[in-house]
């Protein structure tokens, strides 16, 4: 998975298009219910992203709020 | 523009042998892998052990998020895309004059880190639909964990305080330890305060080979156990590292809690859906509270038809059991149709010749087989992919 989403990043690099990607196909119920979830856990487009505090490689206290200045993705992910 | 990853807790522990880290620094350790497997120079943030980001983000697996210069969010994802961030970000700051492929790059990918003989020990069979229990290990400034702990209950004693209990002893990988089977095996002692279990001590199997590195694995009958306290597992073993430099016995306690572990995760091999197809899986995602079963006002209204289908006995909940009479997914079949020799999964040369070079990341366990729990793992990314194309 996260070596689809940094190959996927590396890729970006050199991209171009427009326009947001939008869903290629429906969902289905359940799906749907699981997306409504993430919906309603995570902040609205344009609201602030929350306070919070985490850590840096170096485990050195690393602000959230501190992402300012440009844009900036976040990508979740793990080992496994 | 920025890019970082935020490393979160694992989705499937035991996925290649990775567990569930116990401190802040054992997480770092698992970033500087995670680094080193993927060839990436990307940045990583690493999640707080409480968990902070995963839960003030929507709690998925594999979530993505651009913020504008104020700090305010532009979009989001439930399941990264790449292609469709790549246009995100063509829309925000204009497409790339002098784009850089995958192929300049130049990645160095290494390969695995290799670890003493797995699919030695065979895994036991468990029941389905168990959950991961809270396991707080109890405070040793001597010598790491180099073994973890995972912990599940089945639904009945979830709910009832009497069912079946899983225990599970993982090497950690970041250590690079594995058993030494030379020596004696590990051992485990269990203390229920108020409650009583069978067995309350075991040992590991007897295993020919001189070193493994499979989970020592135990089934356990609880017969009650009072959810307020926890109950108490030591473990003596010997700790050798794959440098050879130092085989030490170790004793370690944890404190296992009769209360579901929101962040555990799945256990590798026992993804959503086995023996139910896909369909079932998802339906197992909607068990907000997670008491291993759905009630109604668990799923979206216009679910109800479906529900009533399911509900087969009609008590106002899907249990497991219901799930299991669902169909195998038609994906799943497709598969099982190849396993020529009609072992319950596939070899190398049973899979599709497409897929043969992946062979390696499939087959999580590393026992040369792909089973049907590796393939829902498998399915379930391919799903995820396919949602938010």
């Amino acid at each position: 998975m996260l070596r689809t989403s940094f190959l996927g990043l590396a890729f970006y690099l050199g991209a171009s298009g427009l326009g947001f990607a939008q869903p290629a196909a429906p969902e289905n119920d359940f799906m749907q219910a699981r997306r409504g979830r993430f919906e309603a856990t995570t902040p609205a487009i344009g609201d602030p992203m929350p306070d919070l505090s985490a850590y840096d490689e170096d485990g050195a206290r690393f602000e959230l709020s501190s992402l300012k200045g440009s844009y900036t993705v976040l990508v979740f992910g793990c080992l496994t | 523009m920025k890019f970082y990853y935020i490393y979160k807790a694992l989705a499937h522990p035991g996925l290649h042998g990775y567990v569930t880290p116990y401190t802040l620094e054992e997480r770092l350790m698992q970033i500087q892998e995670a680094k080193r497997t993927l060839g990436s120079r990307i940045p990583w943030i690493s999640d707080t052990m409480s968990n902070d980001l995963k839960h003030a983000l929507g709690d998925a697996s594999n979530p993505e998020f651009i913020i504008d210069p104020d700090g305010r969010l532009v979009n989001k994802r439930m399941w990264s895309n790449p292609e469709g961030l790549r246009d995100d970000l063509a829309r925000l700051v204009g497409p790339v004059e002098n784009p850089t492929r995958i192929a300049d790059l130049d990645l160095e990918i290494p390969p695995p880190r290799e670890q003493a003989a797995k699919g030695v020990v065979p895994s036991i069979e468990l029941p389905r639909g168990m959950q991961a229990l809270e396991v707080e290990p109890v405070a040793n400034e001597e010598v790491p964990f180099y073994v973890k702990l995972r912990a599940e209950a089945d639904r009945d004693l979830l709910r009832r305080g009497a069912g079946k209990l899983y225990l599970g002893f993982h090497l950690d990988p970041i250590y690079a330890v594995h058993w030494n089977n030379l020596v004696d095996p590990l051992h485990f002692e269990l203390k229920l305060p108020r409650g009583t279990a069978s067995p309350l001590s075991g040992t590991g199997p007897e295993v020919e080979v001189e070193s493994d590195s499979d989970p020592r694995q135990f089934l356990i009958d609880v017969n009650a156990w009072d959810s307020d306290t926890p109950l108490q597992a030591t473990i003596r073993y010997f700790a050798c590292d794959d440098a050879e430099t130092f085989c030490i016995p170790v004793t370690q306690q944890f404190r296992i809690s009769l209360e579901r572990d929101p962040d555990g995760g799945r256990r590798a091999g026992t993804f959503p859906g086995r023996g139910g197809g896909g369909m079932a899986g998802r339906i197992r995602e909607l068990d907000a509270n997670g008491d291993s079963r759905i009630s109604r006002d668990e799923v979206p209204e216009r679910m109800g038809r479906i529900f009533g289908r399911l509900d087969a006995n009609g008590d106002g909940f899907i249990d497991e059991d219901e799930l299991d009479g669902m169909a195998s997914g038609p994906r799943m079949q497709r598969f099982m149709q190849r396993d020529e020799d009609g072992d319950g999964r596939l070899s190398r040369d049973e899979l599709p010749e497409r897929m043969r070079q992946r062979f390696e990341r499939m087959d999580a366990n590393g026992d040369g087989y792909v089973d049907r729990e590796e393939l829902e793992v498998m399915f379930e990314r391919i799903r995820g992919r396919e949602n938010n194309r």
